[in-house]
């Protein structure tokens, strides 16, 4: 009997408990906004995922509801296919990844509505006007490889190049400087580049105390140690050859200003390794003693090499900072290659520092060799470290019909610095660097370049996580489109860069015979 | 008389002694740590000692963490360690860690050999205290330590015979060791092959032992990526070369808990009770009892418990005693009260410390300290100013102390650097966060800050502040309202040219063309003059006196006056200020005994130090220049 009288009361209590959620989960989960008030605006969303071009294969564009409320209803909708609800008490709004997947595939090349509906603590239902945005037909790349930093000054610890898979959240090391530097000293890793957004072929730049400045290169998972340093790379589209610069470069600070850090080039040159005789050469017009030569990018055909140069302001090449580093403006210049004789042609000045009144940085042409994209900022030689520094776009193809290399600044720009941009292998997309976010954090945004050349609303790298870079500390830097993973596997490279083998190389560089082997942070050193 | 019978005995002290003696030992181990060791001053000390371990309330950060091996233990050491900043809590911490050993202890010690050594139980409790007496912060050890007891005691205490049986159960929980911390393989397997050993297994032995060595070397390096010393050692090599006294603690551990497990790998084994109750019959002496190691009947006694006990409290009082760092209690103090800005407590602790303990990172405290009580004019020189500490410290490590004061000073960008130097290099601490959102206000980067902040809402200790912040400034994003921030804005250099000239005397310089009214830049760039005896300079800057208000002309400045008066031979205009009497009868009787020693340098020194050592005669007097023109 007294057991029967257990089993009684723990089922009324199971039964009462049931009931209270049951009662609980009912009274809550009106949802109903009908009779919603209308606000005649969009609803202010953290990140700004509103007007932007969406890839059809991006990662759900998760975001902040900046609107005060205690309730959050979300509809993501498009013309065909279901709708997507999200019921959320925070204004946090996770997209669930299937059906947001579903939904582009079902409606590229159409748009894709956010209706946000947000209940003040009276319950009443506000509805703000829809965000919009655009579902591209074109793919991007699969992949975004990038490095994380923190905002460097001398040391480094923490460095890592890793891959994000874009269609998902999914990030994974390529590369990180505490798998082969020793414990409490990380190695750095840098100046990573690809063959044709492909991670078949790659090159790693290293730093580390003790196994000095050399490059590691990959090719289909075998990885091989250059006992050199390869500064800014850039592959020949035949994968042959990879030209890179060297730099002396050197840091120094500022007393005054938002930005603390600046870089000068005492000096630089362009030169470039033969993968199958394993040298390197180095042409006489990319090694002007009076000129500072950087910043190499191949057009895709592979027949014009593009760089930047500017006149060396002085003589003495050891001095930090020098006199005149604020007057330092590149030019764009560019030189004919055939790579069945390796043979080089004149030099040609594309656009001028005098012309434009501004340094002329980081030039990258586009997969069908329309556009140039590049930046431009008062001075010096590192854009991501001055804020005035732009993107701006030339549309090579006018250019050759009427001889005139016109440029224009792009809209995507902000007040702060914007750099490092990369095209995708379709040539439809780009990503670039920006600190728009409060001018220290560099986040890599994604734009869309139509056939016209129109780059659209960029929309920020999305996260699972929509608050991740309000907390976020490192920086991503250099991101580079890929259209598979790196296969080659940390492990190997880490191997290789801890191996003694390596292929020794000399420059046939008369009085500037750079010192590779453990050095400094930041230099490889011209005698 | 009522007899007690042994059983009785055995009864009280088994309920009441024991358990008794245990409380009040940790009772006392409590206070000891609450009251003498202050583990919030090792929170505190984090930027000068190894790094502190951070934790943050974030799904992200926490799962960084349990994707790798020993991920589990360094997220609860990280955890438990963020205690520390209340020293209360983080004694409790520190007692827990060692009550567990004393349990753990006890529990392998009786699995193992069958009986009860008391007190062997309180000894890895004992070892922690001389660790923390040292101010070295090894929870994390502590508690890797604590998970490999307590795999050996799963070992121990499971009732498998066969010997395959137990082989793989020793495999399976050396990886699940391996996973949960990561390390500490060659200490288990040092357990378990003795305990086989003990057991008479031997071939068990063999088999645990060969998986203990070329297996873990082959995993090592073949399958894991991870270096053998990671999985085996408490504290891996590395770690030990950095820092000698983690190397001494990874000696000491290895040996105390080495030495134990031999010990009772070879203790005889108890009586049964047969055996007992035999002997007893036909008169002999009892033994130990099977359980609790006392005698139950002992007719030729051996040591009386309450001795025993004595002998433990008096082990520990004197190990506590000849091991205490108080050096490093004084110096961690300082620390923690410059953070705090107490500033009277700082110096009144300065003062306990010995000459040649001094350190750069000191010397700026101290000289901060100063400022703020309005005393370094005056009685800079009553605290050492090495001879080649200079007011501020010039590179590396040190740098990383002087955030605050470039901070205050209004060198806000020089403060940025280091602040991120810090962040990269000692990790994201949460003091280290507070700094950069404080600068990024001051500098007008709100949103920058408010990425800092953001970070540090996930804090334990300091989340509540970054919250407060960040509701502030969505109200008042500048900040206008706070008075320090204000003051710091009228400080930063914003006319001068771009480059940033890495000499400190320059940029205090330019602080003060800038804003004649910063103090702060004013008594620093004097107290550089006169470090470096830069009296030209120290002249022509003396002028300025008026622009901050002071009535009479500082102590040490009033002694500058005077040694370069008597140098040069030159008047200096001090408008309606005179030099005090005293001053000058000082300065009068200090060259007075110079004079007199001519000849003696060594009493000269000494009279000297005894009655001038506050004064910048004496500094002056026996500190050389060196060729770049800077005091050494």
């Amino acid at each position: 009997m007294n057991k029967y009288r257990c089993y009684q009361f723990s089922l009324i209590a199971v039964a009462a408990l049931a009931a209270t959620l049951l009662y609980y989960f009912l009274c809550d989960s009106n949802w109903s906004v009908d009779g919603a008030t209308m606000i005649d605006r969009p609803a202010h969303i953290r990140p700004d995922y509103t007007d932007t071009v969406i890839p059809p294969n991006i990662a759900p564009l998760n975001f902040v509801v900046k609107e005060p409320g205690r309730r959050y209803y979300v509809r993501v909708h498009s013309t065909r296919g279901c709708d997507i609800n999200i019921h959320s008490k925070k204004a946090s709004i996770v997209i669930p990844t299937k059906p947001w997947k579903q939904l582009l595939q079902d409606n590229q090349a159409d748009k894709l509505y956010f209706d946000v509906y947000v209940e003040n603590n009276d319950g009443v239902w506000k509805r703000f006007g829809s965000i919009t945005n655009k579902i591209s037909q074109v793919a991007i790349d699969d992949y975004l490889v990038y490095r994380l930093i923190k905002p460097l000054y001398y040391n480094w610890f923490d460095v890592g190049i890793y891959q994000r898979h874009l269609p998902s959240y999914d990030e994974s090391a390529v590369l990180r400087g505490q798998s082969f530097g020793k414990q409490n000293e990380g190695g750095c890793v840098n100046c990573h580049s690809f063959c044709n957004n492909r991670a078949d072929k790659m090159t790693i730049g290293i730093r580390d105390s003790n196994y000095g400045a050399p490059t590691l290169l990959a090719q289909n998972g075998k990885v091989t140690k250059i006992a050199t340093k390869f500064g800014y790379t850039a592959w020949h589209p035949t994968g042959r050859i990879v030209i890179y610069s060297l730099n002396k470069v050197r840091q120094f600070f500022h007393m005054k200003g938002l930005e603390v850090r600046d870089v000068l080039d005492l000096d630089s040159a362009l030169a470039y390794y033969d993968l199958k005789s394993k040298t390197v050469k180095a042409p006489p017009q990319l090694i002007d003693k009076s000129r500072l030569e950087t910043y190499p990018t191949w057009s895709p055909d592979g027949c014009y090499l593009y760089f930047c140069s500017a006149p060396m302001l002085w003589s003495d090449r050891d001095k930090v900072p020098q006199k005149d580093f604020e007057k330092v403006r590149y030019d764009l210049m560019r030189v004919s290659y055939d790579i069945d004789t390796d043979s080089w042609g004149q030099l040609e000045t594309v656009l001028t520092a005098e012309e434009t009144g501004k340094s002329i940085m980081l030039p990258r042409i586009s997969p069908d060799g329309r556009f140039l994209m590049f930046c431009m900022c008062d001075y010096g030689c590192f854009p991501i470290y001055q804020p005035s520094s732009d993107l701006y776009m030339m549309d090579l193809e006018a250019a050759r019909q009427t001889g005139n290399f016109a440029y224009r600044r792009l809209e995507v720009n902000s007040d702060r610095c914007e750099s490092w941009h990369c095209w995708s292998s379709n040539g439809r997309w780009v990503v670039f660097s920006s600190k728009r976010r409060g001018g220290v954090f560099t986040r890599s945004y994604i734009s869309y370049v139509d056939e016209d050349g129109e780059v659209y609303k960029p929309l920020l790298l999305p996260q699972k996580d929509p608050t991740f870079y309000d907390s976020f500390l490192k920086t991503y830097s250099v991101p580079e489109f890929v259209v598979e993973p790196v296969q080659t596997r940390e492990k190997d490279l880490a191997y290789a860069v801890c191996s003694p083998a390596q292929i020794e190389v000399t420059l046939p560089l008369t009085g500037a015979t750079p010192k590779a082997g453990p050095s400094d942070t930041w230099q490889q050193d011209r005698e | 008389m009522k007899v007690i019978e042994p059983v009785q005995c055995k009864y009280i002290r088994q309920s009441i002694c024991l358990p008794g003696c245990t409380a009040v030992f940790f009772g006392l181990y409590y206070l000891y740590v609450y009251l003498c060791i202050e583990p919030t001053l090792i929170y505190h000390g984090h930027i000068f000692n190894l790094k502190f371990p951070v934790f943050f309330v974030d799904g992200f950060f926490i799962r960084s963490f349990l994707v790798r091996p020993g991920g589990f233990t360094e997220c609860l050491s990280a955890f438990l360690s963020q205690f520390y900043y209340y020293s209360w809590a983080g004694a409790m911490v520190i007692t827990l860690i060692g009550w567990l050993y004393y349990l753990a202890v006890g529990a392998l010690v009786r699995a193992f050999t069958g009986r009860d050594v008391y007190l062997l139980r309180f000894v890895p409790a004992v070892g922690l205290l001389l660790a923390y007496n040292q101010y070295i912060h090894c929870l994390e050890g502590s508690i890797k330590i604590l998970l490999v007891l307590l795999f050996a005691l799963v070992y121990v205490k499971m009732p498998l015979h066969r010997g395959w049986m137990r082989w793989t159960v020793f495999l399976l929980l050396s990886a699940l060791l391996y996973c949960g911390a990561g390390t500490g393989g060659l200490l288990f397997a040092w357990f378990c092959v003795l305990f086989e050993i003990r057991r008479r297994r031997f071939i068990t032995a063999l088999w645990c032992f060969v998986c203990a060595t070329a297996a873990a070397y082959i995993l090592a390096n073949y399958f894991l990526d991870s270096l053998l010393s990671r999985m085996w050692l408490i504290f891996p090599m590395e770690q030990s070369l950095d820092d000698s006294r983690i190397a001494n603690i990874t000696i000491w551990s290895y040996l105390v808990f080495g030495l134990m497990v031999m010990v009772m790998t070879f203790l005889p084994r108890p009586q049964t009770a047969t055996a007992k109750v035999n002997k007893s019959s036909s008169g002999g002496t009892s033994r130990h009892s099977s359980s609790t190691g006392l005698a139950v009947k002992d007719q030729k006694s051996k040591m009386p418990f309450v001795i025993r006990w004595s002998v433990l409290l008096a082990i520990t009082a004197a190990i506590i005693f000849f091991t205490f760092d108080r050096t490093e209690k004084k110096r961690l103090r300082i620390y923690y009260y410059g953070y705090h800005r107490k500033w009277p407590e700082l110096l009144r602790q300065a003062r306990g410390i010995p000459v040649e303990e001094y350190n750069f990172f000191l010397i700026s405290y101290i000289n901060r300290a100063l400022f703020y009580t309005g005393k370094l004019s005056c009685e800079m020189f009553s605290y050492p100013q090495t001879s080649s500490g200079r007011v501020i410290m010039s590179q590396g490590r040190v740098r990383l102390a002087n955030v605050g004061l470039r901070f205050e000073l209004g060198l806000v960008n020089d403060a940025e650097q280091l602040a991120h130097e810090s962040l990269e290099l000692f990790g994201s601490h949460p003091m280290t966060l507070k700094q950069l959102a404080l600068i990024n206000i001051a500098k007008g980067q709100t949103e920058t800050a408010c990425i800092f902040l953001g970070a540090l809402s996930k804090d334990l200790i300091f989340g509540r502040w970054a919250r407060d912040c960040l509701k502030r400034l969505e109200i008042d994003p500048l900040l206008m309202e706070d008075e320090q921030i204000r003051q710091i804005r009228t400080f930063i250099v914003t006319t001068e040219p771009l480059e940033r000239v890495d000499i400190f005397t320059v940029q205090l310089q330019k602080l003060l063309q800038y804003n004649m009214k910063n103090k702060m830049a004013y008594e620093y760039l004097m107290a550089d003059h006169l470090l470096n005896k830069w009296f030209d300079a120290f002249v022509k800057h003396i002028r300025y006196l008026d622009n901050f208000g002071y009535e009479d002309i500082p102590r040490h400045y009033q002694e500058a006056i005077l040694v370069y008066t008597a140098q040069t031979g030159k008047p200096i205009d001090l408008g309606n200020r005179k030099i005090a009497y005293e001053t000058k009868r000082r300065f009068d009787d200090f060259r007075n005994i110079v004079r007199a020693n001519k000849n003696e340098p060594v009493t000269k020194q000494k009279v000297l130090l005894k009655d001038f050592s506050d004064t910048y005669y004496y500094y002056c007097y026996f500190t050389s220049i060196d060729d770049s023109g800077r005091a050494r």
